[in-house]
């Protein structure tokens, strides 16, 4: 498990190298001097030198490389150049946002998706198998933003029980605030239900093909006994491998959605930065939300092996 | 089976393509085609054709103002599906809006095969070039396809070019898993091994022999990714960060109706119903594709 592990943690190291030299390109992707990209097309000679000086683009690409990753590991991302603040202190204010839409999205979809897989996958073919997997395929087709869209005009212009739009802080008023988070997690919710379900009622349904099923129901085990005790936590592999790709979509899902509802998290910061060409901010938030995938996805395997002690023993 | 999320072409999970030939479904021999495919097919034989022939068909020009403020869909002959608040013809900026998300889409998705299978394949048979781009595909996918996406058009600026080379990067990982892993299944088998014994090169080992296995399963998976594609484009100009207004885009017709949501959620509810049933009928083909190349691969 420590040999597993450690190959890991080695080839997590080389994807964070690779995703730090991504970033970093982004700046030297922008057409013409990257000077006059940062500080905007009416900046002086000065501004453009001094610029040029803070992020040392006349020093060697290796010698930056090393710079960037040495600061993204001090937490230090750089520094907006519209609004001078530290890109750190601008995610910092927008995290609370981003972070209470994932977990409320995520809650939501395991609610959504643990019970009904395991009920679609005990009762194979029945109506409520067909009409879930049917569900998943028509939610699976429809973007996030349309999903939003589409929840606004049910819960918030016809039925008018949900604000449309806006966030309410958690300590200003909690209702408030659930009331302003609960329509896009829903959105976001709903997608990742529809990518994770049938994944977990197909591997529900070849837990219980297994011989420790049969005998445990051969004992008079009871159904809902043998489905949550028994077969949920040996189906439960890929739905926590891909729990780690969620993580990615939610991220991203995130984005669009903040922008349908208008809320203050991260998407709606990284589409500012993107609007206002403020190509540090983006680049930090980039790289940001790349970290944060990679270090979440270090724990899903430190999870994974806890949860299926071969997979440490056959790799 | 593993349904691609519409914007995470990233498939861990390829083994399904391999072990659905064991599912009693797909068992029976050439099922005839079901009523949702033929539908989901006569669907996007009409937005090919309609998007091919946008030019030539009798539509209004997509930017030219031909009425004076919008019109509500189903009132007038012509315009059947109404215009928007600048007056546009809204028919004729959906079948103009499918010719560039398809151009866009299809491209990326076809790039990203190629480069995808060459990947997948090199790292199938070789352990050092397994490594070096299993770490390139794990970084690639450490970002979400959407911020891929944003991140480039930010630097590159917004337009058809970044999009492409996003989709494309966005689409890689999937095809190289998925060419790995068929190629892994394919690579000891005896007609290759003898093939290697007789002398061939690797390089000829590849085309000859494990490409033939490998390639169709891609090719059923390309339609999954195209679905996911056209996704991703719609999602980038309904941010405004993707294809350029005033060409018309279905993401960007759902940004600019949104603004009266309340008033005329025609303007919304009618691009949004376009690009979904564009994206469930290619869904629909693709997993028919996919059980049909899966079902006979044995």
């Amino acid at each position: 498990m420590a040999r597993f592990l450690g190959a890991r943690f080695v080839r997590a190291i080389f994807v964070f190298l690779l995703v730090s030299l991504g970033t970093l390109f982004l700046i030297d992707l922008t057409p013409g001097d990257p000077a006059v990209s940062i500080a905007g097309e009416t900046a002086g000679p000065d501004v453009l030198a001094a610029v040029r000086e803070q992020y040392g683009f006349d020093r060697p690409l290796l010698v930056r490389w090393v710079d960037w990753m040495g600061s993204v590991f001090s937490g230090n991302f750089g520094q907006s150049f519209t609004s001078r603040m530290p890109v750190m202190s601008l995610l910092a204010d927008r995290l609370p946002v981003t972070v209470e839409l994932t977990i409320l999205a995520v809650v939501i979809t395991l609610a959504l998706v643990i019970p009904l897989a395991l009920y679609a996958g005990y009762h194979q073919g029945s109506w409520l198998d067909r009409f879930v997997n049917g569900l998943s395929a028509v939610l699976i087709s429809i973007p996030s933003f349309v999903l939003a869209l589409v929840l606004i005009l049910v819960f918030a212009l016809a039925l008018r029980v949900l604000p449309v739009s806006g966030w309410v802080p958690l300590a200003e008023d909690p209702i408030g605030n659930l009331r302003s988070a609960i329509l896009p997690a829903l959105a976001l919710a709903l997608a990742e239900t529809a990518v994770l379900l049938p994944v977990l009622r197909a591997d529900v349904v070849a837990t219980l093909e297994q011989d420790y099923i049969t005998l445990a129901r051969s004992k008079g085990v009871s159904s809902a006994r043998i489905l949550f005790r028994h077969a949920l936590r040996p189906s439960s592999t890929s739905l926590v491998t891909l729990m780690g790709l969620s993580l990615a979509r939610l991220f991203g899902g995130a984005v669009i959605v903040e922008t349908a509802f208008s809320l203050p998290g991260i998407g709606d910061l990284l589409i500012t930065s993107i609007r206002s060409k403020d190509l540090i901010l983006t680049q930090g938030l980039v790289m940001f939300i790349a970290v944060v995938y990679l270090v979440a996805n270090l724990v899903i395997d430190i999870l994974y092996t806890k949860l299926d002690p071969r997979v440490s023993v056959s790799s | 089976m593993t349904e691609q999320q519409t914007l995470s072409p990233a498939t861990p999970e390829v083994a399904p393509t391999v072990a659905v030939a064991a599912s009693p479904a797909v068992r029976k021999p050439r099922r005839r085609p079901s009523i949702a495919v033929l539908l989901s097919l006569a669907w996007i034989v009409v937005v090919l054709l309609a998007a091919i022939f946008a030019s030539l068909l009798p539509l209004a020009d997509p930017n030219a103002n031909v009425t004076p403020t919008s019109i509500p869909p189903f009132t007038s002959g012509a315009e059947f599906l109404g215009t928007d608040q600048l007056g546009r013809s809204v028919l004729s900026r959906l079948v103009f809006g499918a010719q560039v998300s398809l151009v866009v889409s299809v491209s990326a998705a076809a790039l990203g095969m190629v480069i995808g299978v060459t990947l997948g394949m090199m790292s199938g048979v070789r352990r050092a070039a397994d490594t070096v781009v299993g770490t390139a595909t794990d970084a690639l996918l450490a970002f979400p396809g959407i911020v891929l996406l944003l991140a480039l058009g930010a630097a590159m600026g917004p337009g058809v070019r970044p999009l492409i080379i996003g989709l494309t990067l966005f689409s890689v990982p999937a095809f190289t898993r998925l060419a790995r892993a068929n190629t892994k299944l394919v690579n000891h088998r005896e007609y290759v091994e003898a093939a290697r014994l007789q002398g061939a090169s690797t390089v000829r080992v590849l085309l000859r022999e494990v490409l033939p296995s490998v390639i169709r399963p891609v090719l059923a998976y390309f339609v999954v990714i195209l679905a996911a594609l056209i996704v991703a484009e719609a999602s980038v100009s309904y941010l405004g960060l993707g294809v350029v207004p005033p060409t018309p885009s279905w993401g960007g017709m759902i940004a600019d109706g949104q603004a009266q949501l309340i008033d005329s959620p025609a303007h919304v509810l009618v691009p949004a119903f376009v690009l979904f049933v564009t994206v469930l009928s290619i869904g629909v083909l693709g997993r028919w594709l996919r059980a049909r190349t899966s079902g006979s691969r044995s």
